[in-house]
Order: C-alpha cells, then sequence, then structure tokens
C-alpha cells in the first residue's frame, strides 16, 4: 500500500437493498486498500457480504436494486461513485472484470464460447473480427485451454466444469484489466481443478502485475494465494493482515473460529482432535445488536462487547483487528486508530 | 481379488456389509454407456467408518446408492449380514432399511417443505410401525435433543431453521429407526465452515454412542482425516486405494492419490504449492480407455499401464492399491507443519 494513492482504495463502504436503501444493509462500513501485482482473499461465510463488496466496486447492482455509499470508492485514479453507467461500463474490461462462481449459470448457453469471449474485446476496442480472433486464441493459448481453435467452437454444454471456468477466466482477461474480482471462483469445482486455477491466476498475476480480489470461504484457499486477507463477519471486516500474520496471529474471535472449525490434517497430531466448533450460526441482519455482531458466539467476549462496536486495533503495522479483548492479549497497552 | 478387506485389529470380526464386484452402468444417447462403477469391492465392518473420497463422477454417490439398495447393480453382489440385498424384492428391502439409512448432501431439499420438523422425523417410525403413537411422540422428541434441537423446534417447518439446524433434522431422521450403517453423502458441503463443525462433532459423537457403522462419502479430505478408520480413493468408477487413513494420508502409494491430496490447499501459508499441479480432467465414462483410468494423465505411465487395467493388490505395508507401478514409486515425503 503506497501512501499517496492506493491503486484501490475502498472507504466505509455501506450496502442496502429496499426501497429508499431503507432496507437492511447488507455491507455495513468496509474499508480496504489494494495495490497492483497483489491479491487481497476477502473471506467470509454466506451473507457475510462480501459479494456484494464485490458486485458494489463492479458497480453491477440491478439498477435501483441496491443504494451504495462510501466515503470514498477510488480505483486506479476514478472516483467510482461519480462515474456514471456508460463510464462504468467502459471500465469494465479494460480496468476491472469480474469472475464468477458458476460457470454454467454465467455463461450464455446459445453462443459459442468463442463468441463470448471476444464480445468484451469487440466492444471496447476497435478491432477487426480477424484481430479479436487472434487475440482470442492467445488469451486461450495463456490460459492453456488444450486445442484452442476447435474449443471456440463450442458451447457451453458440451466443456467440462474447470475448462467453463477456464472460459469465464479468459472472458476477464481479453482487455488485460488491471483489477480482477474473483467471486469463489473454485467452489464449484474438483480440488484438482481448482489447483490448475489457482495456479493459473498466480501465473497470470505474475506476467501482468494484475491486482485481484478473492472472494472466499475456504481458509486452505487464502493460505494458497493470498497476500492479504480481509476476514469478513455480518457486513463488517473484522480482522485485516497480510496471510502469514492472519494464521500465525489470529486476532479476531471469529477468525480463531474459523481456523479452528478448518482442518489442518497436513498435520498428523492434529486428526485425532475435534474440530473446535463456533456455536450458534450467523445472526439475521435483523437481528444485530448494539454491539460486536460475532459477540454472541465468541469465546472471548465479555458483557461490554455486546454493547459497543470496537474500535480498530493495532497489531502490527500491517493487521488491524476489530476486537480489543484480544488485541488486548496479544499487545502490551494498545495503540488506538480509527 | 474377492478377500474382503479387513481393518487391523478388527479381523476378526465379520463384515457388517459387503460390497463384491459390482458393476453400475448407466444408458447413455444410443449405444453409448456411462460406466458409473467397474467392479467395486470393499465391506464396512462393524463401527467401522469408511471414507470414500474421490472428485466428481468418480462414482462414489452411486456406491453409496448401490449399498443402500436405492439402485440396482448390473451385476454383484451386496452382502448385509451375509444376505445379498440386490436379489431382495421390493418389500423384503423395505425391511432392510431399517438396517441402513442415509443422511443426504442438500438439507433444503432433502426435506419436505410443508412438514413439520416433527412430522418428518417421525415418518420412519410410522412407516415401519414402531410402538405407538404415543410412543413416537416422545422418542420423536428424545431424537431432536440428541441431535442438538430444542423440544419447541418440532412444531417448526424447515424454511424456519438454519442450514446446519436442517442438516441435524436429517440426522435425527436418519437415526429414528437405529441403523446399524449409515451412508452420509457429503453430509456438510452444503453447510458453512463455521456450522461444518459442529454438525461433524455431532455425527462422530452419535456415531460412537450408538455403535454405528458409517461410510462417508466426501470430497473433503480434511474433515476424512478427522472422522475416518479407513478411506477408499475412487477414480473413473474404480477404487485405486484403499487402506487405513493413516496408510492413505501419509504414505499414498497410488499417483492419483498424491495428485489429489496434493491439490488440496492446506491452510497454513508455509506449505505453500511450489511445483505445477496435476493438469488434465478424468476421461469421459462413456468412453473408458483400455488400461488404467489415470494413465492419461499419469506423469508416471508406461505402455503396460495404457494397455492392461491394474487390478487392487495388497502392498508391504498393507494398503491396497491398483497400479502397475506401485513399489517403483519414489516414497512421499511426508508433509508436516514447520
Amino acid at each position: 500500500m503506497t501512501e499517496s494513492t492506493p491503486f484501490l482504495s475502498v472507504r466505509n463502504l455501506q450496502v442496502g437493498f429496499g426501497s429508499g436503501g431503507s432496507g437492511l444493509k447488507t455491507v455495513r462500513g468496509v474499508s480496504f486498500d489494494l495495490a497492483p501485482g497483489k491479491t487481497l482473499c476477502i473471506v467470509g461465510e454466506s451473507g457475510s457480504g462480501k459479494s456484494v463488496t464485490a458486485i458494489s466496486i463492479m458497480g453491477l447492482h440491478a439498477p435501483g436494486t441496491a443504494t451504495v455509499t462510501a466515503d470514498r470508492l477510488m480505483l486506479d485514479g476514478h472516483d467510482l461513485l461519480q462515474c456514471d453507467e456508460r463510464t462504468l461500463a467502459s471500465m469494465r474490461g479494460p480496468l476491472m472484470s469480474m469472475i464468477f462462481q458458476d460457470p454454467m449459470s454465467s455463461l450464455n448457453p446459445v453462443l459459442t464460447v468463442g463468441y463470448q469471449i471476444q464480445e468484451a474485446l469487440r466492444l471496447h476496442e476497435k478491432v477487426s473480427r480477424k484481430a479479436a480472433y487472434a487475440r482470442v486464441l492467445e488469451v486461450m493459448r495463456l490460459i492453456r485451454i488444450p486445442d484452442p481453435e476447435a474449443r471456440m467452437q463450442a458451447y457451453p454444454h458440451q466443456l467440462s466444469g474447470g475448462m467453463r471456468q477456464r472460459i469465464m477466466i479468459a472472458m476477464a482477461l481479453i482487455c488485460r484489466p488491471k483489477l480482477l474480482i474473483a467471486d469463489e471462483p473454485t467452489t464449484a469445482l474438483d480440488v484438482t481443478v481448482q489447483a490448475q486455477i489457482l495456479w493459473l491466476l498466480s501465473e497470470l498475476q505474475r506476467e501482468f502485475g494484475t491486482a485481484i480480489i478473492f472472494i472466499t470461504h475456504d481458509l486452505g484457499v487464502v493460505a494458497e494465494i493470498g497476500d492479504e486477507a480481509a476476514v469478513m463477519y455480518a457486513g463488517k471486516i473484522v480482522e485485516h493482515a497480510p496471510v502469514s500474520e492472519l494464521f500465525g496471529q489470529p486476532a479476531h474471535g471469529y477468525t480463531q473460529g474459523l481456523l479452528g472449525a478448518t482442518s489442518n490434517w497436513g498435520a498428523k497430531e492434529q486428526r485425532a482432535h475435534r474440530l473446535t466448533e463456533i456455536p450458534g450460526h450467523v445472526p439475521p441482519l435483523s437481528e444485530l445488536g448494539q454491539g460486536c455482531a460475532f459477540a454472541p458466539r465468541c469465546a472471548h467476549a465479555i458483557p461490554a462487547c455486546t454493547q459497543r462496536i470496537p474500535d480498530w486495533q493495532q497489531i502490527s503495522a500491517t493487521h488491524i483487528t476489530a476486537c480489543d479483548q484480544l488485541a488486548g492479549q496479544l499487545i502490551s497497552p494498545s495503540a488506538d486508530r480509527t | 481379488m474377492s478377500t474382503p478387506l479387513q481393518t487391523p485389529g478388527r479381523q476378526n470380526a465379520p463384515p457388517l456389509i459387503e460390497a463384491r464386484h459390482l458393476v453400475r452402468h448407466f444408458q447413455g444417447h444410443g449405444e453409448r454407456k456411462v460406466h458409473a462403477l467397474n467392479g467395486v469391492s470393499l465391506s464396512l465392518a462393524h463401527r467401522e467408518t469408511l471414507a470414500l473420497v474421490g472428485e466428481s463422477g468418480c462414482g462414489k454417490s452411486t456406491l453409496g446408492r448401490l449399498m443402500l439398495g436405492l439402485d440396482r447393480p448390473n451385476s454383484g453382489q451386496i452382502l448385509l449380514n451375509g444376505e445379498d440385498i440386490t436379489q431382495l424384492s421390493a418389500a423384503q428391502l423395505r425391511a432392510c432399511r431399517t438396517q441402513m439409512q442415509m443422511i443426504f448432501q442438500d438439507p433444503v431439499t432433502s426435506l419436505d417443505p410443508r412438514w413439520k420438523i416433527a412430522s418428518i422425523v417421525r415418518e420412519p417410525l410410522d412407516n415401519f410401525a414402531i410402538g405407538q403413537a404415543a410412543d413416537r411422540q416422545q422418542k420423536v422428541l428424545d431424537l431432536l435433543q440428541r441431535v442438538g434441537l430444542r423440544p419447541d423446534h418440532a412444531q417448526r417447518y424447515p424454511h424456519e431453521l438454519s442450514g446446519g439446524q436442517r442438516q441435524r433434522v436429517g440426522i435425527a431422521r436418519a437415526l429414528a429407526l437405529s441403523p446399524q450403517v449409515l451412508v452420509a453423502d457429503e453430509p456438510v458441503s452444503a453447510l458453512d465452515v463455521s456450522v461444518r463443525a459442529q454438525v461433524i462433532n455431532l455425527l462422530c459423537d452419535l456415531r460412537d454412542e450408538m455403535g454405528l457403522s458409517m461410510l462417508f462419502i466426501s470430497h473433503d479430505i480434511g474433515l476424512v482425516a478427522h472422522i475416518s478408520d479407513r478411506v477408499a480413493v475412487m477414480y473413473l468408477g474404480q477404487i485405486v486405494e484403499i487402506g487405513t487413513t493413516a496408510q492413505v494420508l501419509d504414505e499414498p502409494a497410488h499417483p492419483y492419490t498424491r495428485a489429489l491430496l496434493n491439490a488440496v490447499p492446506q491452510a497454513n501459508p508455509q506449505m505453500r504449492r511450489k511445483q505445477s499441479p496435476l493438469e488434465g480432467d478424468p476421461p469421459n465414462p462413456s468412453e473408458l480407455p483400455p488400461g488404467c483410468g489415470f494413465a492419461g494423465r499419469c506423469p508416471m505411465a508406461t505402455d503396460v499401464c495404457r494397455q492392461t487395467r491394474p487390478e487392487l493388490r495388497t502392498l508391504g505395508k498393507g494398503s491396497r492399491v491398483a497400479c502397475h507401478l506401485a513399489e517403483s514409486l519414489a516414497p512421499v515425503t511426508v508433509q508436516t507443519t514447520p
């Protein structure tokens, strides 16, 4: 993160649904920065607001459904909140693009995959059909789709799940975006295919310096590809740290709970142990109280936790947590930061 | 090849349920046949948990359904307490169902939305006319308590419960008849991470209390490491390796097992992947290769592998593996936490 202008900067992002924003807020004040060539993993469970955060950055909410506000939403010098739909559309592709979770429902079943890959290119760059064809071949080779000339003519149903997800990646990459948002791109895939896709994404990042926001619920995936990770719970980031620090010194009850509930099966001595449970379940957004949303499930909670939302606590220069209980244990007299 | 597989320490116990040379294929378009199972033999001892792992399309769910008599094999036998259930009439099979039950993957679609929880859990008791009506009602409340639900949940509908609670209802229903064998087909893959550990721990506790045998079908190696006594790895309708959990996870002998384990991301940033993962996809199960199903992706494959299908055979360490080259492969370096 540079001091001056981060590549992507999000401050106090709030997203509400329902008429006039009167409905429930699914994202309740999310802030983070992202530098070029880095991967930020957003970790959380269903309903934590991680996908809504991504869709808000892309500006892809259906018109009139969501109310998006933020103190800042800047990408590569552009204020995304001030952009009209035409400007945003011109940015989607060359500046930012997104890979969705389910390649079957995100691809058009009646168009060939070759057509779908070149569509964005023809829209954004005035290239001839012939040049577009060459670019599609190039990007298909890049993501190692075997026999690309033949595969271009295929329809989505003729391809395997892993191959369809590669097509989605090709569509997202054809205009060489500076920011790639991947929303659970491997959740529907088998592990050997997941390993191929993760490997591919990190290779592409090394080559092109793409910034990646990778949304996942799988801490194994975070450990595999993330530079930094932001853990989300009930619409807020509760902890944000470099991946090594997050796993080495988790400083929020929810992060600790997630790590305990995740099997570290590579370590033999861990196998006989029971997985640590997080009691209860994620609260509906309509039932959030005054204080920390995780307090009712938290092993470290004290009565005060349910009364007020804790300030950010600094664990290290790059590691922040929204838990003063644990921060107090991990660091001696805490330096407050707002 | 037909000697039943035994667990160390349980040599004297006859298998509770045993599959012998199961073959199941489904009719595809025209002459094409989808070969879901190609000669699978395995056995499950009293109080034993056997995990079936493999990727989508490997035949693990088909095998689970056959073992319960929910589907019939094209050839082969399934012996439940020595009786071949593939030869039974529908009425006879129905009587067997009190001894074996299933927990399904999706807690939303496997519960009737129009039924109250009490009726869902009571249905098996009503079906087999167990006890008086009042006793059944009491039994339902006992079962709900046993799976960690409150008595007032009995009068609710499935949509009023969270995913984890719904899966608890599915477990209560499966246990209502006090079965000997439980087949759990991906019982937690639809649940959030924080709830997954609760349900897995519950399943382990109930299994131990009630002395159940369990066939645990999963693609999640981490969970398998915690829950199972033995592991069978499936690929393209065959068991390619079977042994104790420690044998399979720590000393995998089949190149596919190795690739599969290698592909699972570990929740430990120090164990990041250093080499490129296994390439390719499994072959189409309607066009089986003549030799080893894995030969096309195997880095070690020889001409023998491509021409002759390897059978399961016992290795020196006691596990069984279907690979011509198992002895000549270098031992794996066991991963340990740094």
